[in-house]
């Protein structure tokens, strides 16, 4: 997906996803005994031949919402991943190209017009037109629609009055011809065409079912259709999809036979790709050693889209106001912030929990980003007890009672509570070895209630700013575009630090003002941003994840990227086994 | 005997009224929906709230918001699930079956193995064959599913590999036979640990009813009659040794179900013990009410057909019954 | 009067017998010993059973760590001595409140009859008519937190049902004894009938039922803790530590982390099934010279 929105929706169940059934992890792989993990593309031997099927493997039972207007989670997109394609393509350094649809821009940035391929099919027979594409639009902006991407067709004009009911139609959308369509948005963004909703959707297929009744349509539940290079033959609820090459692919008939998408439980990973009976999966971070013994086995890793953060309480949301207030003083010393950062061992914790996957991360950027800041022009924040204690010192906070806890710059006992969620097998370790770094340099830090929370408690207190919340360890997805908007601005609901300064605010319009159509300007621009952030430590940006991706070395041709480990999946082809 | 069946029915309703009671008082008491997840537990503006609760009747009084709840889950309504986004009742449904299919091959697991080795002890009491059954029996007894599950996983799935790790269906299979069989391989280790306490304590209380029987006085006048041993054993001891055991049913059904959520869990089987902690886990709360009414129902239900097949064996209970309560 | 004696002797002479069994009192001894060491943890390892070591996870048994490390560095053998503290005040609290409340309930029922114990009967199948399991799980996640407190008294008050039908049978057969009628016709008060007479002759259900739900309850332990319904994570039990076995590579690679918590739980069990028994065996003689 190519968008920031999606993926903060998606944060939690991405976190279910990775971080539950692994841990999240960051570091350079320190290569150990065994294969040696490959970084993008799987070797290829051999000359591609067509046949034969490939099991998927994923963690946890799927929903079935096998739409990409109304899915939710990695769980139903994985399937959709090979069974349809968005209209656009995002490249491997994060920037939407043309794909299917390739589009001019007016002078003004309001105006596009898009032209799709012509001879693109649908799994039913159908032909792709721009109707279809209208068709998904005007379903998320239908008044009626429950799903989470509205955020995605909000920028055309006139889709707020749709939205409302008061408009019939969207006014922002034209139809010329069957290929062509022209689009008007409300103001000049630059990134636009990254928000844009870009998945089309059979209009004749859904004849006749009301928006409301959509996710439980069997067009969605049953027999989904799109446009990619498989198609869904069978479907076993929260078990099993199976799939079956789609011959009029309009890139070419697949060399795979078919597809089988299976829920395996992550303990039995190891065993499981030993036997064979998974060909590929994206497996646990802590399932990487056992893994990485087996020969048949190929290991390859993509930077995730998504960093874990230990995000400080400075106040809470104004539901009138719909904006920040920052009242809470308990973090407002700068000092006390850094020093925290300091305490922490995120490499140790890595190495240690993770097997040294995941990548140390200091500003909220993707690495893989353009806009993301050299790592010789801002603290990287090492793990450094001493000078945790001297920035502690200094900032008033000392052991006055000789407990070896420091009391607060007042002489009171200064306690933080810490919270987290329940996930993988070492998040409760991990949690604690976080503690024990803060006590070490005299702070006093708990688990909030004893226990680390279950995510969607977790995330609802913190959303909350349930008064109990001081410091909470939480994982956020990044889109494509750098712009923060959405997660730092003084009026996102999202901004759960409650954190925001002048400052903060100027640099992030900047980043989307018309002169930020400048791509060196807009570089500047968050280059100042991650500046500003990381001196002010609004939080603690603990890692950027590093996805595995376990593959069979029979099978040939897999290529995985930040975004996705199913990419062109019509070119994957199984080798003879002798 | 069939009007001491509908009479012992009968006398379950009450039961099975309180138990919707409690079952839709803790509903209430969850946040969100738990009663038809029409409330997702995730979205906490406040005008949502209000809106979604005044369309779902909360304002009702309670007794109102009752009934409504008992006659929809009468007709097999009981909401939609927040986690699947489908009907709870389709989603039980479709996970049900698994479930039912490994507790039937547990309890033929478990009936048929202790009936075996409870014959085999106590036929020859004091016997090394029996020590050994004894003593096997007794720590079985003693190791808790959970930890019997581990030892089984690591012997028969890791080291042996006779059985498959997890998943009802291994390969895609379009129904017929051979999906049976394979659903019946993939329940079989699972099925026969949730048995294994089970077989060990019948296997004991057996043994101990045969040798008991064994020194009664009609076992005595039938070898003095001349009947053969075995035949003694097969007809007369066996049998009155077996009806105690029938009443046991009811309770194996709880226990079944209680055990199986930590069995599914153990051996990845998707099934209703499966279902619920993930619901659990996800504040999926209309499956779990759900869930947990059905599994109540299930005792319940199962108490009754003890008991009727017990009278049917025993004369004795049935009179008692009729004459006073139960 | 001889009866007046006779709950003193009758402990005394099950005393003795027990005794005699050899397997009970090396099984009472083996209970005896573990419960020491745990009390006695402490002061018996130089470990702290919290204390992340991040360079030494997963670790087998060495010199310093006997049992090896779990996946956070700590001690294993530290961690049992620690866990047993938690699992064993875990079933000895739960134990002793639906001993408690199921001696209760089930004496009320049983000696007075009537509508109360038509009504607490019926309270009592309200409370089995659930899997043990499900109904902990559902009430814990209505009240989540409050730490081991909690779940001692959520797995105290819904699990007495059995226990209760076990005392309120055993009742009605006592009310029947001839000793109790002869009381109860000599004039004596509910009150003097209840704990001169009836209790005593409870106390072999009483014990043996006790030990059989303090070994019960060391499993529903394990499988709370195990489901993430239990003791909270990180905290040491026994149940946590074997959940940590949950992946085919620990039970084949790592012995050290699962292994001893497994035969340690098992033992236990055993060991109070057999002190059951034995206290069993011993009143069953008495009562059958009575």
């Amino acid at each position: 997906m190519n968008n920031r929105y999606i993926d903060r929706i998606l944060a939690p169940l991405l976190f279910v996803m990775m971080l539950l059934t692994a841990c999240s992890g960051a570091g350079a792989p320190d290569n150990r005994s065994g294969n040696e993990p490959s970084s993008l593309a799987a070797g290829t031997e051999g000359e591609p031949r067509a046949g034969g099927t490939v099991t998927y493997g994923f963690p946890s039972p799927f929903k079935g919402l096998f739409e990409p207007a109304f899915y939710e989670g990695e769980d139903d997109l994985r399937v959709l991943e090979f069974i349809t394609e968005p209209l656009f393509t995002v490249k491997d350094d994060l920037t939407t190209v043309p794909g299917i649809a390739s589009w001019q821009e007016s002078a003004d940035h309001k105006t596009f017009t898009f032209k799709i391929k012509h001879g693109v099919h649908w799994q039913n027979g159908d032909e792709l037109t721009v109707e279809d594409w209208k068709f998904a639009l005007e379903v998320i902006a239908d008044p009626n629609y429950a799903g989470p991407r509205y955020y995605s067709v909000e920028m055309i004009e006139g889709a707020d009055a749709y939205h409302t009911g008061k408009a019939k139609q969207i006014s922002g959308i034209r139809v010329i011809d069957p290929y062509t369509l022209e689009l008007r948005v409300t103001a000049a963004r630059v990134n636009t065409i990254d928000n844009l909703w870009a998945y089309p959707m059979n209009k004749r297929y859904f004849a006749g079912v009301a928006v409301k009744d959509m996710p439980n349509s069997t067009q969605v539940r049953k027999a989904p259709i799109g446009i990619g290079p498989f198609q869904v033959t069978n479907i076993q609820p929260g078990e099993f999809v199976e799939m079956t090459r789609f011959d009029k692919y309009y890139k070419g008939k697949p060399l795979l036979d078919g597809v089988l998408y299976k829920v395996f439980d992550d303990k039995m990973i190891t065993s499981l790709f030993e036997q064979g009976v998974i060909d590929m999966e994206q497996a646990p971070r802590d399932a990487y050693e056992s893994l990485n013994k087996l020969d048949h086995i190929t290991l390859m890793q993509s930077p995730d889209l998504s960093y874990e953060y230990i995000g400080f309480k400075f106040g809470h949301w104004d539901d009138k106001a719909q904006k920040i207030v920052m009242d809470n003083p308990k973090f407002r010393n700068k000092r006390l912030r850094q020093a925290m950062y300091y305490a922490l061992d995120r490499q140790g914790i890595i190495d240690g929990f993770s097997n040294g996957l995941g990548k140390l991360a200091e500003t909220p950027i993707s690495s893989e980003s353009w806009a993301k800041i050299p790592e010789d022009q801002i603290n990287r924040y090492p793990y450094d007890p001493g000078k945790a204690n001297e920035l502690l010192d200094e900032a008033g906070y000392k052991d006055l009672d000789g407990d070896g806890l420091r009391e607060d710059p007042k002489g009171a006992k200064f306690v933080i509570h810490f919270d987290g969620m329940v996930g993988g097998t070492n998040d409760e370790p991990r949690t604690e070895a976080m503690l024990q770094n803060w006590r070490a340099v005299g702070l006093d830090v708990r688990l909030n209630g004893g226990a680390l929370k279950e995510m969607n408690t977790f995330y609802t207190m913190v959303e909350e700013d349930n008064r109990s919340v001081e410091l909470f360890n939480g994982v956020w997805g990044l889109s494509n575009d750098p712009d923060p908007t959405g997660l730092w601005r003084e009026n996102d609901h999202w901004n759960y630090p409650r954190w925001s300064s002048k400052e903060n605010e100027q640099l992030i319009r900047d980043g989307i003002s018309l002169k930020a159509y400048d791509r060196d300007y807009r570089k500047q621009v968050y280059y100042d941003w991650q500046k500003l952030i990381n001196d002010e430590v609004p939080m603690i940006f603990f890692a950027e994840r590093v996805t595995i991706t376990a593959v069979n070395k029979r099978l040939q041709g897999v290529k995985i990227n930040a975004i996705s480990p199913i990419i062109d999946p019509y070119k994957w082809w199984i080798k003879d086994s002798e | 005997m069939l009007k001491f069946a509908l009479r012992r029915l009968a006398g379950s309703v009450p039961l099975l009224l309180v138990i919707s009671v409690l079952v839709f008082m803790l509903a209430k008491q969850m946040p969100g929906d738990g009663l038809g997840g029409g409330l997702n537990p995730g979205n906490k503006d406040p005008r949502y709230i209000t809106e979604m609760r005044e369309k779902l009747g909360y304002g009702d009084p309670l007794v109102i918001q009752y009934i409504r709840w008992l006659k929809d889950a009468a007709t097999g309504h009981f909401g939609q699930s927040f986690l699947y986004k489908m009907p709870v009742g389709e989603l039980i449904g479709q996970r049900l079956p698994a479930t039912l299919l490994l507790t039937a091959l547990s309890l033929l697991i478990t009936y048929g193995s202790s009936l075996a080795l409870g014959m085999i002890a106590g036929r020859n009491p004091g016997s090394r064959l029996d020590r050994l059954i004894r003593t096997a029996a007794y720590v079985t007894y003693a190791i808790p599913t959970f930890i019997a599950a581990i030892f089984a996983i690591y012997i028969f799935a890791v080291v042996l590999r006779w059985v498959p790790l997890g998943g009802t269906v291994s390969v895609v299979t379009s129904g017929g036979l051979s999906a049976l069989g394979d659903r019946l391989v993939h329940a079989l280790l699972p099925a026969a640990v949730l048995g294994l306490f089970n077989t060990a304590a019948y296997t004991l209380f057996l043994r101990t009813e045969i040798v008991e029987n064994s020194g009664k006085n009609y076992v005595r006048t039938a070898v003095a009659k001349g009947i053969s041993r075995s035949s003694v054993y097969n007809r007369h001891i066996l049998r009155n040794s077996l009806i105690p055991l029938v009443t046991f049913l009811g309770m194996d059904i709880g226990a079944l179900v209680g055990g199986s959520v930590v069995i599914e869990n153990l051996f990845a089987y998707p099934g209703i013990g499966t279902l619920f902690t993930a619901a659990v886990s996800g504040r999926d709360y209309a499956v779990m009410m759900a869930v947990t009414l059905m599994t109540g129902f299930m005792i319940v239900a199962g108490n009754v057909v003890a008991d009727v097949l017990y009278g049917w064996l025993d004369p004795r209970i049935r009179a008692g019954y009729n004459g006073g309560r139960s | 009067m001889m009866l007046k004696n006779a709950p003193a002797s009758l402990i005394g002479d099950a005393a003795q017998k027990f005794a005699a069994n050899r397997l009970a009192v090396i099984s009472l001894l083996f209970l005896l010993a573990v419960l020491a060491l745990c009390l006695l943890a402490p002061w018996l390892t130089a470990h702290d059973p919290a204390k992340i070591d991040l360079r030494g996870l997963n670790k087998g048994p060495s010199a310093e760590h006997w049992l090896g490390t779990d996946k956070g560095g700590r001690d294993i053998v530290s961690r049992l001595l620690f866990g047993g503290r938690t699992t064993l005040w875990i079933s000895l609290c739960v134990s002793a409140i639906i001993a408690g409340t199921g001696t209760v309930v089930g004496v009320l029922a049983g000696y007075f009859g009537g509508s109360a114990d038509s009504l607490l009967m019926r309270i009592t199948d309200v409370i089995l008519s659930f899997p043990f399991l499900i109904f902990i799980i559902v009430v814990k996640s209505i009240y989540p937190g409050g730490g081991i407190p909690s779940l001692i008294w959520t797995v105290g008050l819904l699990g007495w049902g059995g226990f209760a039908r076990i005392i309120r049978a055993k009742t009605l057969a006592e009310k029947e004894n001839e000793y109790m009628l002869a009381a109860s016709a000599l004039g004596a008060g509910t009150l003097r009938i209840l704990t001169r007479h009836l209790l005593p002759g409870l106390l072999s259900v009483f014990i043996t039922n006790l030990m059989w739900t303090a070994a019960a309850m060391i499993g529903v332990e394990a499988s709370l803790s195990f489901l993430g319904f239990g003791v909270p994570i990180g905290q040491p039990s026994w149940g946590n530590m074997l959940a940590d076995a949950l992946s085919p590579e620990v039970i084949r690679e790592q012995w050290w982390v699962w292994l001893p918590a497994g035969l340690l739980i098992t033992g236990v069990i055993l060991s109070i099934n057999f002190i059951g028994e034995g206290v069993k065996e011993a009143f069953k003689v008495q009562e059958g010279r009575l």
